[in-house]
């Protein structure tokens, strides 16, 4: 056996690497015979005996303290917004979003359209096959108009699907070029990015897989330090987290459904339910706002320690407008 | 039942629960590796406390979306890397120079004196690539096998090993001197 092999299975058996006891016990007589593998052999004994840096008392005092400062700053955020939600938290009186109005507005533009659609569709079939009839009844075209915001609203606070919806429901649009990470979104923001200077792994890409093979295709940290990561694919491709502040910090669009193309919206964790109401009930409870004013809910029984939900129909300029379900927001790393 | 009686599963469920005792102990078990990796990724012990304290806080405020896929020791050594890569880009911290010619670290004689062999060590440590250390941190400091290295790091299984491997070898040439080669008794 040489040098270089021996001790190549000695630093490997120290990782714990499944060595046949006579190869290992050959390498160490190599060892006992051959003074520079003695000496490494010497060394490795002595690397494993010297310790590794140890975290100080101090030092752990400082992690904890930190820790129950953020437990506080948490537990007086959770309160603070509950008392400002008062005892009816499914909509909002005064100094926030009405809830019903933020829930139906996008959803009634979208229905208007599609009856505007249907009604255009109809009158010129109808036009075309009474040939010279011209003369629609006002009544009919009333019965194919889109119901008043108030009808509209009354139907979704009372949970009932609306027949609305299925059309509106095929008229999604597509979602923006997510692609996922350890369940965290990003979304796509430069297609012509700059090589990163280091290549460190954030984590496999979601339903991504090397051309003819099962590789996983790795994003890795781009250079910028706001959680933006880079994607080789006949060059380099900039991803940004989807995020959006609530309390201070900054929260990640997350899917309980992993993706396995692009265009595909987000849905909740599994553990969590579909909510059946407007108010996120059975599944959530109205919690607070956030930055940008828009409801935010959490478990029954949680707070937003650990998350948060956003109902869908958020407006244009939210960072995941367009959602057409709930969608579930994580601490950013 | 108590942080301390848990297996490393029921530790991280409970501490994901807001279950403060099994926070704590997570943080016990863990402070190590993560101080160990800071220090030698700064080669600055306030700015290593400073990066230590930065990633606890980041694991109780993300432990619940942590999924179990990859193991807790890997999800654990990626956020200590992100961490220390973006204070280090933050420009607030630089790591402290590392030429490995101003390094003398004493050959160690005396395997009895561990607070001297552990500081010769570390000393010697400053002298790998980054890429080196990172690789035997993953590995010694994070027990990751091979194959979490490999996933963290983002090179092949073979990579980190023969990164692992150059790293001691380099760190037992510098505590164990060649005495033919320098000619010492």
């Amino acid at each position: 056996m040489d040098c270089l092999h021996a001790q190549q299975l000695l630093s490997g058996a120290m990782d714990g690497e499944l060595i046949p006891d006579e190869t290992l016990a050959e390498a160490n007589a190599h060892c006992a015979d051959c003074k520079q593998c003695g000496d490494f052999l010497r060394g490795l004994d002595l690397l494993k005996t010297a310790g590794d840096p140890q975290a100080s008392p101090e030092l752990l005092g400082s992690i904890f303290a930190r820790i129950d400062a953020e437990r506080g700053a948490t537990a007086a955020r959770v309160l603070r917004l509950e008392e400002e939600s008062g005892a009816d938290t499914s909509t909002r009186t005064s100094g926030g979003r009405d809830l019903r109005v933020s829930w139906w507005r996008p959803r009634f533009i979208v229905f208007a359209s599609a009856a505007l659609i249907v009604v255009a569709a109809v009158s010129l079939s109808t036009i075309g096959y009474f040939e010279g009839y011209r003369q629609l009844s006002s009544d009919s075209v009333k019965e194919a108009s889109a119901p008043t915001d108030q009808e509209y609203a009354e139907d979704r606070l009372s949970g009932e699907a609306s027949p609305t919806e299925d059309g509106a429901a095929s008229a999604v649009a597509p979602a923006p070029e997510y692609t996922a990470i350890d369940s965290r979104l990003y979304v796509l923001d430069d297609e012509a990015a700059a090589t990163p200077s280091t290549l460190i792994t954030v984590g496999p890409v979601a339903g991504m897989s090397r051309e003819g093979t099962t590789a996983p295709v790795y994003a890795y940290e781009s250079d910028k330090a706001d959680g933006s990561v880079v994607i080789e694919e006949d060059g380099w491709i900039l991803y940004r987290p989807v995020l959006r502040r609530f309390a201070g910090s900054a929260y990640q669009l997350s899917t309980g459904t992993v993706p396995t193309t692009t265009g595909q919206w987000p849905d909740l964790p599994k553990e969590f339910a579909t909510p059946t109401e407007a108010d996120g009930s059975p599944t959530f409870r109205f919690f607070g706002y956030d930055e940008l004013g828009v409801n935010v809910y959490v478990p029954v029984s949680g707070t937003a320690a650990n998350g948060f939900a956003i109902a869908p129909g958020t407006s244009g300029d939210d960072p995941a407008a367009g959602n057409p379900g709930w969608t579930w927001w994580v601490p950013a790393l | 039942m108590t942080g301390s009686s848990m297996n490393q599963a029921e530790l991280i469920q409970a501490a994901a629960n807001d279950d403060e005792g099994a926070f704590s102990e997570l943080v016990r078990q863990n402070a190590d590796a993560v101080y160990g990796h800071a220090l030698r990724f700064f080669g600055d012990k306030t700015t290593a406390e400073d990066a230590t304290q930065e990633v606890f806080l980041k694991v109780f405020r993300s432990l619940a979306t942590f999924d179990h896929r990859s193991g807790f020791s890997t999800w654990l050594y990626r956020v200590t890397r992100n961490v220390c890569l973006d204070m280090l880009r933050s420009k607030a911290r630089q790591p402290q120079p590392m030429d490995p010619l101003d390094l003398s670290p004493a050959p160690v004689s005396d395997f009895a004196n561990t607070v001297t062999d552990q500081a010769a060590v570390e000393q010697a440590m400053r002298a790998l690539s980054p890429e080196d250390r990172a690789a035997l941190d993953a590995v010694t400091l994070f027990d990751l096998s091979y194959e979490q290295a490999a996933e963290v790091l983002g090179v092949p299984k073979g990579t980190v090993k023969s990164r692992v491997f150059r790293a001691r070898r380099i760190l037992v040439s510098m505590l164990i001197p060649d005495e033919s080669k320098t000619g010492g008794a």
